[in-house]
């Protein structure tokens, strides 16, 4: 932000990087220990099995606790549209950290409402249609938030170009599911956009109150590479989809 | 209603609701130093934790009688 920093800002950001650090440690090496049934999870290039299963026993809890209450998938997808708002005005106002922890939120929401959506028997396509529609506002807020922060730099480009890639890859899945194709194909799906710009911005962030006594001024460098490393993955993935589509459909055309 | 979570999940939607609520506490501290914000939402993340903690008995003092440890495997 625009007041000067103080010796305050570099020992919280250490002191917030051991908490991580910490809690990373010893949740993760925790779940490691013990035994667990691996194959019902879905494994990607980016997060492996293990991740994911540590990810998901987390969320546990709050699905036990929404299935008890019978808390309806819809208004998580509420929360999860409130908090995206959220997320783009941290990122518009330069809150970054902030806005990285409540990314990070509102993708486990996103998790969450399906999960509650699935042992509920919820399940309908009134439902999959919001939570479809509330993902594209959620996608886009992030970088919309990023856009307007960085609107005065060679960055923007980088944001749009994410924010395209990003809406192309969840449309040609969309289109190839609406031509009768499957398509659970690609290197970025949505949980691993949101780790990495989640965790991009909160490190990158953290890396600037660090760092901010002895090099002023704002260079946010970590927080740019993770943007410009998404906006290519992004798009890599769209071609993917694309490729994969369109080889799918000319099977079934030459079938 | 009975809790339906197995043992080693006991506490855990506490502890993790914690270290979210700290952390966007921190962040908000490091973001835009509004103390004012930012200290409560620490405190109530620290004490989240500290109950999650507490129900998973892992701080020794907060343990309750256990059986004596064996050396027989689990059943």
């Amino acid at each position: 932000m625009d007041s000067p920093p103080s010796l305050l800002d570099p020992l919280l950001a250490v002191a917030v990087f051991a908490f991580i650090g910490a809690i990373a440690v010893v949740s993760i090496g925790g779940y490691m220990r013990r035994p667990h049934d691996l194959a019902q999870v879905n494994a990607s290039t980016i997060l492996g099995r293990g991740i994911r299963g540590w990810y998901f026993e987390n969320l546990v809890p709050f699905e036990e606790f929404c299935v008890r209450w019978k808390i309806d998938p819809a208004y998580l997808s509420y929360a999860q549209l409130l908090g995206s708002l959220l997320v783009a005005v941290c990122y518009a106002k330069g809150m970054l950290t902030t806005a990285g922890w409540l990314l990070l939120f509102t993708g486990t929401l996103d998790i969450v409402d399906g999960r509650v959506a699935r042992r509920t028997n919820g399940e309908s396509a009134r439902g999959a249609f919001l939570d479809s529609v509330i993902d594209r506002y959620s996608d886009a807020s992030a970088y919309l938030g990023l856009a307007v922060f960085f609107r005065d730099t060679w960055v923007l480009w980088a944001v749009l170009f994410g924010l395209i890639g990003g809406l192309i890859v969840s449309y040609a899945r969309a289109r190839g599911e609406g031509l009768g194709t499957h398509c659970h194909v690609g290197l970025l799906q949505r949980p691993e956009r949101y780790v990495i710009l989640g965790f991009g911005t909160i490190f990158g962030s953290l890396v600037e109150h660090l760092t901010g006594p002895w090099l002023p001024g704002q260079h946010y460098s970590l927080v740019i590479f993770t943007i410009v490393f998404l906006a290519v993955l992004v798009n890599f993935t769209a071609v993917q989809r694309v490729v994969h589509i369109w080889r799918a459909l000319g099977e079934e055309a030459g079938a | 209603m009975p809790d339906t979570l197995p043992p080693e999940l006991a506490g855990k939607g506490k502890r993790v609701a914690g270290v979210f609520v700290f952390m966007i506490g921190a962040s908000i501290i490091l973001d835009t130093h509004a103390l004012w914000t930012g200290l409560p939402m620490l405190a109530v993340g620290a004490l989240l934790f500290g109950w999650g903690m507490a129900d998973a008995r892992t701080i020794q003092p907060l343990r309750a009688a256990q059986p004596e440890a064996t050396t027989e495997p689990r059943a």
